[in-house]
């Protein structure tokens, strides 16, 4: 967890800066709350591991989840945000365009998944759909569809190979990278 | 704090879709998050599912509306039809110039599925085949009737018939060439005077 000279590994801290977004644009769905999050709890994180916590390393994850929590709150009360937007129809509703965490994909991203998704079967993209938005777990798209679960996890892994994939190309364009297919 | 995960359980689970969702439980969220915040492989996961989100609503919507559109155009005669058809051919035409050669060798045809089709799908024959048997597609649950066309390559109708079926047969009469490039296309009853029609799809019989 920590380096030679016992200061936390940027590698850590980078893959937590990741895992941070994502927790803290769901929770806040605001991506300037949200950085200002991430940041605080980067900082406490750092201070923490720096004074040899969590003793196991293999807690590191919860430890910092239960620092996130907390500054999460606390920027969730500067920020004045007194409704539970997650918790409103709108942001379970299918055809809703904001979710929070679309923060993380860039255009080349979203261009190169937009047509991956197009190239899908209109089943596929049902049961994209339903897992989703819905969170419908596989056999429960199974039961809806009257297939085998089997079948679903199939089609839906199948499915989710190409998008990512193409998400990937789109990183690999966004960074100007050469693209190579596999 | 709640159970540890693996991401494999993860996977299985359809944890991140579901987080996402926002359909998990507290303890499944504390458990999830855990795990992720030093996970790259399910960090990757849950930007690829945020990206799903992000895309597939407008996707789906475009479709709708496309399909809708097909649905709503009212059935031409059949002279105009194919005079249409052969205008639609011209353009698909200049596409097909653009074609590397791999590309009809190995067609990479969409994936069929028919249970939830609106519109019908060439199932056979699709880019480059060894034997032209008979002509398949996928039904529409609606149709009551189809009515398969074949053209040269130049636009022209070489041949139609009418099926309550989802294939029909090639007749003796019409002799295709091996290595020309072909096109057919598919319409499906679907109402009075209302059809839906599948893509243009080209194909070549390999030369022996």
């Amino acid at each position: 967890m920590g380096s030679p000279e016992g200061e936390p590994g940027l590698e850590v801290l980078e893959r937590l800066r990741l895992g941070l977004q994502i927790m803290a644009l769901r929770a806040l769905r605001d991506p300037d709350a949200a950085e200002e999050a991430v940041q605080e709890t980067l900082v406490r994180a750092v201070e923490a591991l720096r004074d040899g916590r969590p003793g196991n390393p293999e807690k590191l994850g919860a430890f910092v989840r239960g620092i996130a929590r907390h500054v999460i709150a606390d920027v969730h009360r500067t920020h004045q945000r007194t409704t539970h937007l997650q918790d409103t129809p709108q942001a379970m509703h299918p055809t809703s365009g904001d979710d929070p965490l679309a923060a993380l994909i860039t255009a080349e991203e979203r261009d190169h998944v937009r047509a991956a998704l197009t190239q899908l079967s209109a089943g596929d993209r049902e049961i994209l759909q339903l897992s989703f938005f819905e969170g419908l777990t596989p056999v429960e798209i199974a039961e809806r569809l009257g297939e085998p679960p089997l079948r679903i996890r199939k089609r839906k892994s199948r499915a989710l190979n190409r998008v990512r994939r193409a998400l990937l190309r789109g990183r690999q364009v966004s960074r100007n990278e050469v693209v190579h297919d596999r | 704090m709640g159970k540890t995960l693996s991401c494999n359980a993860i996977v299985d689970e359809g944890l991140v879709e579901r987080y996402l969702a926002r359909t998990l439980s507290e303890a499944e969220v504390d458990a999830l998050e855990s795990h992720y915040l030093t996970c790259a492989r399910c960090q990757t996961d849950l930007r690829l599912g945020a990206a799903i989100r992000a895309v597939l609503p407008e996707v789906q919507q475009a479709l709708r509306n496309a399909n809708q559109e097909s649905v709503a155009r009212p059935r031409l005669g059949r002279r105009v039809r194919i005079g249409a058809v052969a205008g639609a051919l011209a353009a698909v035409l200049a596409g097909i110039l653009l074609v590397r050669p791999a590309d009809l060798e190995s067609p990479q045809h969409r994936q069929i599925d028919s249970e939830t089709e609106i519109i019908p799908s060439a199932e056979t024959p699709v880019g480059d085949v060894a034997t032209l048997e008979e002509f398949r597609w996928t039904p529409v649950i609606s149709a009551d009737l189809y009515e398969v066309t074949l053209y040269d390559s130049a636009g022209g109708a070489l041949w139609q018939a009418e099926s309550r079926e989802t294939h029909a047969a090639l007749p003796d009469s019409v002799r295709l060439e091996a290595d020309v490039l072909y096109l057919w296309q598919v319409n499906a009853r679907v109402g009075w005077d209302r059809w839906v029609a599948s893509e243009l799809v080209r194909f070549r019989i390999a030369a022996r």
